[in-house]
């Protein structure tokens, strides 16, 4: 039972944990590639 | 006439057992499926056929290290190069745009795989050991490719009755879906329109396959050979360099991939194998572990919401589509919310959990390797 009950957990909390690491990585790509081009636009601007 | 009476006794015919009827009548029923009511079509024939072919008696199409559809399925299949490539077709029609747009609904992905786990949970109450109940709750995630990749390496024995469940549960997404979607929903949840989605920059695209597959493959070893071939499919597609690989791996490819996916599946139906009484219990659970997934889906966008403000409230449909059956589950989404409210157009966002979905059963197909595989 002990085993059943650790896989269940272990598996939807690492699915979850799985999924929340690509939610930040996809947060902080947007996030830099916004700011890289926004540093480009205003150097271009000059 | 003593010659005549040799040659018939050296056919098949005397051979034919119950059984084999049997199986010729379930293979002819996937067939008829296929091409009458077109569920699911480019799996359900072959695997119909190949249902048939081998339950034709003194054959040995599925004689180890001889037959032709031993040897289709033992270097397509249990060498695991069917599935992956099927992934890397996957990969190159996939279009990430919709979940990058709004990052937060992969959520639904994941959640949509509790289906999965309780269906683990339940399966093993059921008598079914470790490896038997995670190929049976892996049917939850409504992913063929992976069903059969998980299937193949934790209960080869149940790859067939796996499969088919899952592809017809894929298939039967329409008539499924719709009465959980409405019976946990109100008309007014169903009603919410999605805030617009901002514009995805091409180099989000194109950064996505690269970053996610270090990711996934860092915190989950065991889901490389997947999720490795499908983000190499969604490379080539957003890299925008290499239009004849994307191409190929989207059609051709993955045409010729999908006849030596579905074949060999079929043919590891024998009547010995798919005739006893636990097959019934797995198209159950399959079922069960199917609902259960559009239910957890949706009563994650309802508690994501609690914590939204309500310009940023998501549609709970959206959750029923965090199953991976692409993109089926998606136009159910939208179907049932533009029954409440016409001009609701969800299609588009219904995609972003539909692919998350995908990575979500990948994972946790995964993690079932990881935990349970010798």
């Amino acid at each position: 039972m002990s085993e059943v009950l650790f896989i269940f957990t272990a598996g939807l909390g690492g699915v979850f944990v799985s999924m929340a690491l690509l939610y930040a990585s996809m947060r902080f790509t947007a996030l830099i590639l916004e700011k890289t081009n926004s540093a480009k636009a205003k150097g271009e601007s000059r | 006439m003593d010659s005549m009476l040799s040659v018939f006794k050296t056919s098949g015919i005397f051979s034919v057992t119950p059984g084999m009827l049997i199986m010729w009548a379930i293979g002819l029923t996937l067939i008829g499926l296929a091409i009458k009511k077109e569920y699911e079509p480019l799996l359900l024939l072959p695997i119909g056929f190949g249902i048939l072919l081998a339950n034709l008696p003194m054959t040995d199409l599925m004689k180890p290290e001889e037959g032709l559809l031993w040897r289709f399925y033992h270097f397509g299949i249990q060498w695991e190069i069917v599935p992956p490539l099927i992934f890397l077709g996957l990969g190159a029609l996939t279009d990430f745009g919709p979940l990058l747009a709004r990052p937060s609904l992969i959520f639904l992905g994941a959640g949509a795989q509790a289906g999965v786990y309780f269906t683990f949970f339940t399966a093993w109450l059921m008598g079914f050991d470790l490896k038997e109940a995670a190929s049976i709750g892996i049917i939850g995630g409504a992913d063929g490719p992976t069903t059969i990749f998980l299937c193949s390496k934790l209960a080869p024995h149940l790859l067939g009755s796996c499969a088919v469940a899952a592809y017809s549960y894929m298939a039967l997404v329409p008539i499924i879906q719709p009465p959980i979607m409405k019976m946990l929903t109100t008309k007014e949840e169903r009603m919410i329109r999605m805030k617009k989605s901002r514009k995805v920059s091409p180099q989000e695209k194109l950064l996505f396959p690269i970053v996610s597959v270090i990711i996934i493959i860092l915190i989950v070893p065991a889901s490389a050979p997947l999720m490795a071939m499908f983000m190499l499919g969604n490379l080539f597609r957003e890299a925008k360099v290499v239009e004849r690989l994307t191409h190929t791996a989207q059609n051709e490819l993955m045409n010729i991939v999908t006849i030596f996916l579905g074949l060999p599946v079929g043919a590891t139906m024998n009547a010995e194998n798919f005739l006893q009484p636990g097959v019934i219990f797995i198209f159950c659970l399959g079922l069960f572990a199917f609902m259960l997934s559009t239910a957890t889906g949706l009563l994650l966008a309802k508690l994501m919401n609690l914590f939204l403000k309500k310009e940023n409230r998501i549609n709970p449909l959206l959750g029923a589509a965090g199953v991976s059956a692409v993109p089926m589950a998606a136009r159910v989404v939208h179907k049932v919310g533009s029954e409440a409210d016409k001009k609701n157009y969800l299609l588009m966002y219904a995609m972003g959990p539909n692919v998350a979905g995908v990575i979500g059963t990948v994972i946790a197909a995964g993690i079932f390797l990881t935990l349970i595989a010798d």
